[in-house]
């Protein structure tokens, strides 16, 4: 099927309060979600982020400013039209209890008057779609489900009308780590198919940091940064940021820069070599190693200067190299290098492109170098 | 088919007693008085005085307690279920009592008393009912664009309907306990039975009236305890009340 495109969302000076309440919940918040892209709503809470949310679907009314979606002021839309055209996810605890899945996701095509022939075909795609086997789950009801498989009914949900704007109110928030992760890959590769403009509210950084094309902090119901994920991991020296990033900060920069930006060259030799040929190399190498490739460029294995010492002179290098393993492409993130050089105890890592043509190594000074480049 | 097993049995115990009774009073004074259209002209009448004063009950609370948790502030609801708090302490007795004042005798004073009495039960499930769902559930309907009446219709009264249901089982219990006292007024119902056994001091006439009295509440919770599991939806719990 073909989706429709998102739509932009901008929000203009909104300011919301609420009545007994001195202090603005949102206060003066100004914010451009471009179509197609996925901005995650950060903060401590209370700090007004699901407040936001809210206001733009009008459950809460905004006291002040604009909120428009494609150019359209929704305070002059009908509350329910303008809510039809967003998927709103919550919580799996916002599944309807005593309605069937298929009941649940058929949620909004029956409030738009569907036909059920129309309706069936629709469920089932969408619970294929987020990986339940429509056989299996459409007549169960929602107790009898893991969280994980209602969270994803829940997207489902958010999906059935083919809205081009998803609010997402921390839908991951009442799984555990590792279904969570999953429900995050998911909703990564469903957003490349999909491009719908996404709102979505968490606590959790390390969330925003995986799923955000741009992330917004809020502190008090002021936004304080909007930026990249990447950016926001280079202004940690700002305490409230510093906060939400956790001290992990620059562990997590890591994951934002790829070895190919920090990648350095490496003295190479082809097989027939014999060993004392390359003494003066390994002698030169900053890691201790010398890489053997073949006529193509092709990565055939490593030989150290431990290994070289040990060996008489007149053999050949691709007697005594070890062979090519524990390799990394290009696009690989630093945080992922490092983990290989931690896990296989070694001084740097060899980086290859995917068809095995060496591009150089990534040591661990070099991802301290790329930590700061950041 | 077999939940309704409880239901037919008590049926036919109350249909034993009465033949039993009839036939024993054959053998005694109360032959004139114990007769099968006496009998099943009292307990039409009992069960025209529950059945009016229940509906009647039901019709007006229902449609207040849903308007009262429609307003936003709970403070009507606060004031009307005080009100009624009040009226429920006071014994059937005495508001058949104060009824007769102002209506007289009859079948309308008593339907009355009963009435007044079923309010609260039915009210204060139906708005209790009705608060007890889920606020996150009722905001990710309304988030998806449901108009309100759908969210009431769709989900806060299928997801209270077991609630408001067992305040309508205590009511209609109440009520039939209650409408022994209509006699007094002269109302009829099971209570003529129960009297007159008490006052001539025949045994089968009062035992008539009481134990079809007390089957009748049995029959009619289990009774209604069918509906609210019928109108209950699939997968949620049934409130005991």
């Amino acid at each position: 099927m073909v989706f429709a495109e998102g739509q932009v969302i901008r929000l203009e000076g909104v300011t919301k309060f609420f009545s007994g309440r001195s202090v603005p919940a949102v206060d003066q918040l100004s914010l451009e979600i471009a179509s197609g892209e996925v901005c995650v709503l950060i903060g401590a809470s209370g700090c007004g982020k699901s407040t936001t949310l809210k206001m733009i679907n009008r459950l809460i009314e905004p006291s002040s400013g604009v909120i428009q979606v494609d150019g359209q002021d929704t305070a002059r839309l009908d509350p329910i039209e303008l809510r039809q055209g967003m998927g709103y996810v919550i919580q799996e605890i916002g599944l309807f209890p005593h309605m069937t899945i298929a009941e649940n996701i058929a949620t909004v095509p029956r409030e738009r008057g569907w036909t059920s022939e129309k309706i069936r075909p629709r469920v089932d795609e969408l619970l294929s779609l987020v990986g339940l086997d429509p056989g299996e789950f459409r007549d169960r009801m929602p107790a009898s489900l893991s969280g994980g498989q209602r969270q994803r009914v829940g997207v489902a949900r958010a999906l059935a009308a083919d809205p081009p704007v998803l609010l997402m109110d921390e839908p991951f928030g009442a799984v555990d780590p590792v279904t969570r992760a999953h429900l995050q890959n998911e909703f990564l590769r469903l957003q490349i198919q999909m491009n719908k403009t996404v709102l979505f509210v968490t606590h959790d950084m390390d969330e925003a940091m995986k799923l955000a094309d741009r992330i917004a902090i809020l502190h008090q119901g002021r936004l304080i940064l909007h930026a990249s994920p990447r950016k926001i991991l280079g202004q940690a020296s700002d305490p409230l940021i510093a906060d939400l990033v956790g001290e992990d900060q620059a562990l997590k920069r890591l994951r934002f820069v790829q070895v190919g930006e920090i990648v350095r060259r490496v003295p190479t030799v082809s097989p027939g070599t014999p060993l004392g040929g390359v003494h003066q190399l390994l002698s030169e190498s900053r890691s201790g190693q010398v890489y053997v490739l073949d006529s193509a460029g092709c990565l055939l294995g490593t030989l150290s200067r431990d290994r070289a010492a040990s060996q008489p002179s007149e053999r050949l290098v691709d007697e005594v190299m070890t062979p090519a393993d524990n390799l990394i492409t290009p696009n690989t993130s630093a945080f992922e290098a490092l983990c290989r050089i931690l896990r296989h105890e070694a001084s740097a890592v060899a980086v290859t492109t995917e068809a095995g043509v060496l591009v150089g190594e990534v040591s661990f000074e070099q991802i301290l170098w790329g930590q700061k480049i950041s | 088919m077999w939940g309704f097993a409880p239901v037919v049995l008590l049926a036919g115990i109350g249909l034993l007693v009465v033949i039993y009774s009839v036939r024993l009073a054959s053998y005694s004074l109360s032959v004139e008085f114990l007769t099968y259209d006496r009998v099943l002209g009292s307990l039409s009448r009992h069960l025209e005085l529950v059945a009016v004063s229940s509906i009647g009950a039901l019709v007006v609370s229902f449609p207040l307690g849903a308007l009262l948790t429609r307003l936003g502030s709970g403070r009507a609801e606060g004031v009307i279920v005080k009100i009624l708090s009040v009226a429920q302490t006071v014994p059937s007795i005495a508001i058949l009592g104060l009824s007769m004042g102002v209506l007289g005798l009859g079948f309308k004073t008593a339907v009355v008393a009963l009435w007044l009495h079923a309010l609260l039960p039915i009210l204060h499930n139906t708005i209790s009912g009705i608060r007890s769902v889920d606020q996150k559930i009722i905001e990710a309907a309304r988030g998806m664009g449901m108009r309100p009446n759908r969210v009431f219709l769709r989900i806060e009264l299928p997801l209270s309907a077991s609630i408001i249901m067992a305040g309508v089982r205590t009511a209609v219990v109440y009520n039939v306990g209650s409408a022994a006292l209509a006699t007094l007024v002269g109302a009829g119902g099971l209570g003529d039975l129960i009297v007159t056994g008490l006052s001539l001091n025949r045994m089968p006439v009062l035992i008539t009236g009481s134990v079809l009295t007390a089957l009748l509440a049995v029959f009619l919770d289990s009774l209604l305890g069918k509906v609210q599991f019928l109108l209950n939806p699939r997968g949620q719990p049934i409130v005991s009340q």
